[in-house]
Parts: structure tokens; C-alpha cells; sequence
């Protein structure tokens, strides 16, 4: 019999039917995994882009902070000067001299009782407080004079159950030998039946005291400027406040004074050395 | 070949074809799935990460942004640096005196406040006299009952110190509700006594207080 010589390509009916069936059948499922990974596909792309999209947002969140950190690294106020300043605690009745966080000087002071004077038959009230806040050196002074103010005299007075006599220009206290209290220039003196004038030589603890009346001098009179009782030196802080040395070394380390800053007089020769004018004086 | 070979032949081809681009296209999707996710993956772990150092960041920007105000800020102010426990008391940006203080550790007892930094301001400076309404958690933060009459004399002790919205600071009790030396009160600073007297006339209502 005589047949067609067979083609390796050439697929017989049944054959082609079968792989057709199975190309289809591969195809189709393909087709089925692509449809299913599409969507997939896009998702994970899209949660990319999201996590991206945060991850970027951070970043400039963390420039951000970055840059306030920098800023605020940067501001003004790392460190305190270089300026030494003195600190006085009144709780502790302590003084320190300070530069930066070091202590340069540090010594027991007595600072303010806090107590209150009343001037009796008037309206005129103290407080010894010494003053919290921020003062500075205004000057300094060598063997400083003590013009004590009138509350010296009316705690005096107090303390002593004596009657005030504050005295004026023009105002004479009859003495009982005849002569009297008077002014004459910048002098309290006594003056004799016959003119003649001797100065008061007054002090602290050495007032002038006639019977049981105190004498109070004006003010510039030499009468009234008390030496020693500041003891060397002073630095004086304005309003009559100041830091100075004291003739009574026992008040140190307590709230003795009556709102000055009193240190021992060792002390304060120190301080006048190591002070500056316009040092930063806190009270605290 | 016949006809019908050939057409079956090409037929085939075609199929082949189609099958081979599908499959071709099916690993492709396959592997931008894979890597998208893993990618996303990683960029949100970057982004989390990134977090917490922004939020690290922030939080040192905050100190400090704290501590140079309180060294650049005139007159005076308590600042309190609770990296290192110790409170200053500061003058035109001079400390003029440097006080530890004491914070409560771990967790926090119910209601009781985290102790937050930030600016403050002084509320109220009360004495052994004033009424404080002491916080249920003075009790509780030691396993003890809170009594129903909390409003006490000098309820946190001899001084105590209440800045608006914030903290309390007070000090170590001889006796009373907080005399348990190893107890400090949540959400609050435990300064020394001493330190407490001597800053108490220092501090009025209004006085700036910044804890960092």
C-alpha cells in the first residue's frame, strides 16, 4: 500500500485535539494566575508607595526636629558668663563669691532680723529685711563712715526708755550748768554761758544722752558719722544697703543686722580685693 | 504535510506562544507582588525606626529648648533637669543654688500623673497651715486605702509648692501622710527640707518653673 510519507510537524487529528486541549488548559490557568496577581501585584505596589511615602514624611519630621534641636542647642544661654557674681542666702546667712559653677570666695554673713520698728507718736516704720533680688556693687569704700539712720535712734531711744530730740539748726537744749546743746557749722557742740564751744564727741554706745533725753544729731554732722562700726571697707549696694565688715564678730551667721550684709572684717578686706565695681550682687 | 497539519502546526505555535508570554507574565507579576511587599516591608521599618529617633529627637530638642530658656530667661526661676535630678534656682541665667531632688520610679499608680516637662508657673506656695488635698495615690501608690477626708493641714508636709497644671514640690515628711522616706510621690519632685524652707520665701505666685 502506498502512503503519504509522515511530516515530523504533521499532527494527526486526535493529537492536535489533545495537545490543543492541554495548551488551552495551561493557558487558561496562566491566564487565571495573572488575573489573580494583577490586583495583588498593584496592591503591594501601592503599599510601597504608602510606606514610602511615610518613610519620606518621617524623614522630614526628623529634619525638623533635627533643626529645632540645633536651634535650640544653639540658643543663647548655655552657659553663664564669665562674669564673677556674689550670692547671698539670707536663709543661711552664707555668702559666695562665684564664677560659672565655681566657688571663688564663700564666708558666713548676718543678714536682716525681718524685724519691725514702730516710732512711737508717729508713723514712721522699719522693717530690717535685707532685700532679695538683684543689686550690684555700686562702690567701694575704704574705712566707711556710719551715718546711722533715725531708726538708730529711736531703738535706742526704745531700748533705753529715753525721749527723742531730734535737733535742728537754730534749735538749742538748755543743759543744767547753763550751758546747752547747739549747732555751730557741721558740729553738735556744748556751748558755755560764754560762748565758748566744745564738739559732742559722739560714737556709737557714746549718743548724747542729757537726763533722759536723746540727742539726735542732723544729718552731715560730724556727730552722726560713727567710725568703725562698718568696719575696713564696705561695697556699697545703693538704698543704704551694703556688705561690710562689723564691730561686733559675735552677729556673724545669724539674722542680726538691720538689712545690711555683715561679714568679718578678715572677710571683708578679701572681698574688697576680689570685687570688682558692678559685680552682679543676688540676694536670695 | 497537509493542509490541516499545517493549519494544526501553527495553531499550536500560536497556543505555545500565548502560554509562554501568560506564564511569562504571571512570574513577572509574581516577582513585583514579592518584591513590593518586601520593599514596603522595608521602608516601613526605616520609617518606624526613623520614628523613634524623631520622637528621641524631639524630646532632646525640648530639653534643650528648656534649658537655654531658663538660662536666658531674666529674673528668677526654679529649673529642674530630671536626667540628673537637681534643681536650680537661677537669676538672670546665674545659678545661684543647686538642690537634688527625688522623682518616683516605675509604674505609675491609677490616676496619678506622669511627671511631664515643660513650663510652669508657681500656683500656690503653701504652709503647715494650708489645706492640701492630698492625691489618692499617696495611699494607693503603697497599697494602702485612701482615706475619704483627703483635705488635709499641711497635707505634703511644711511647704509645698503646686504649679498651675504641673507637679507639686514638696519635701520629705518627719511625720504625716508622706512620712515613708523610701515613698515619693508620683507625679511629683521630693526636694530636702531645708532646700524647700529656703526657697519658699523665694517663690510667689507666677514664678516660672521649668522642668527638662
Amino acid at each position: 500500500m502506498d502512503t503519504e510519507p509522515t511530516s515530523p510537524l504533521a499532527i494527526t487529528a486526535p493529537t492536535f485535539r489533545r495537545v490543543a486541549l492541554a495548551m488551552a488548559g495551561i493557558g487558561l490557568g496562566l491566564g487565571g494566575v495573572v488575573a489573580w496577581l494583577t490586583p495583588a501585584a498593584r496592591a503591594a505596589q501601592a503599599d510601597l508607595a504608602a510606606a514610602e511615602q511615610q518613610r519620606d514624611s518621617v524623614r522630614r519630621e526628623a529634619a525638623a526636629a533635627g533643626d529645632s534641636l540645633s536651634a535650640a542647642l544653639a540658643a543663647k544661654g548655655g552657659a553663664p558668663g564669665d562674669t564673677a557674681y556674689l550670692v547671698v542666702s539670707i536663709a543661711e546667712n552664707r555668702l559666695w563669691l562665684k564664677r560659672r559653677d565655681s566657688v571663688l570666695f564663700t564666708t558666713r554673713v548676718a543678714t536682716g532680723t525681718g524685724g519691725e520698728l514702730k516710732r512711737v507718736g508717729s508713723k514712721a516704720m522699719w522693717k530690717f529685711d535685707t532685700p532679695r533680688g538683684r543689686l550690684k556693687v555700686e562702690r567701694k569704700d575704704e574705712n566707711p563712715m556710719w551715718a546711722p539712720p533715725d531708726w538708730h535712734f529711736v531703738e535706742l531711744a526704745k531700748k533705753r526708755k529715753l525721749k527723742l530730740v531730734f535737733l535742728r539748726a537754730g534749735m538749742t537744749v538748755p543743759l543744767p550748768d547753763g550751758s546747752m546743746i547747739a549747732l555751730s557749722g557741721n558740729d553738735v557742740v556744748r556751748r558755755s554761758p560764754n560762748g565758748a564751744e566744745v564738739p559732742y564727741d559722739a560714737r556709737e554706745g557714746r549718743e548724747i544722752i542729757v537726763g533722759r533725753r536723746l540727742i539726735v544729731p542732723p544729718l552731715g554732722t560730724h556727730q552722726r558719722r560713727f567710725a568703725g562700726v562698718l568696719g575696713p571697707f564696705r561695697l556699697y549696694l545703693g538704698d543704704g544697703y551694703g556688705i561690710h565688715g562689723t564691730d561686733i564678730p559675735s552677729s556673724i551667721g545669724r539674722s542680726a543686722s538691720h538689712g545690711c550684709i555683715r561679714v568679718r572684717n578678715e572677710d571683708i578686706e578679701a572681698l574688697y580685693q576680689l570685687v570688682p565695681v558692678g559685680t552682679p550682687v543676688f540676694v536670695y | 504535510m497537509t493542509s490541516s497539519g499545517r493549519l494544526g502546526a501553527a495553531l499550536l505555535v500560536i497556543l505555545g506562544a500565548g502560554v509562554a508570554a501568560l506564564g511569562g507574565r504571571a512570574y513577572h507579576l509574581g516577582r513585583v507582588t514579592l518584591d513590593g511587599r518586601r520593599a514596603a516591608g522595608v521602608a516601613r521599618a526605616s520609617a518606624e525606626s526613623l520614628g523613634v529617633r524623631v520622637a528621641a529627637t524631639r524630646e532632646q530638642a525640648l530639653v534643650a529648648r528648656l534649658r537655654a530658656e531658663a538660662r536666658a530667661l531674666p529674673g528668677l526661676l526654679l529649673a529642674v533637669a530630671l536626667d540628673s535630678n537637681e534643681a536650680t534656682l537661677f537669676r538672670d541665667g546665674l545659678p545661684l543654688r543647686r538642690m537634688p531632688v527625688e522623682r518616683a520610679t516605675g509604674p505609675l499608680p491609677t490616676g496619678a500623673p506622669a511627671l511631664a516637662r515643660g513650663e510652669y508657673v508657681v500656683g500656690r506656695v503653701a504652709g503647715p497651715k494650708d489645706t492640701v488635698e492630698v492625691p489618692t495615690w499617696a495611699w494607693t501608690g503603697r497599697g494602702m486605702p485612701a482615706p475619704a477626708e483627703r483635705r488635709l493641714k499641711g497635707g505634703l508636709g511644711p511647704v509645698v509648692v503646686e504649679l498651675v497644671d504641673g507637679p507639686w514640690l514638696y519635701a520629705r515628711h518627719p511625720e504625716g501622710t508622706l512620712a515613708d522616706s523610701a515613698f515619693v510621690l508620683p507625679g511629683a519632685l521630693r526636694f530636702a527640707p531645708r532646700d524647700l524652707q529656703v526657697l519658699k520665701p523665694n517663690l510667689q505666685v507666677g514664678t516660672p518653673v521649668y522642668i527638662y
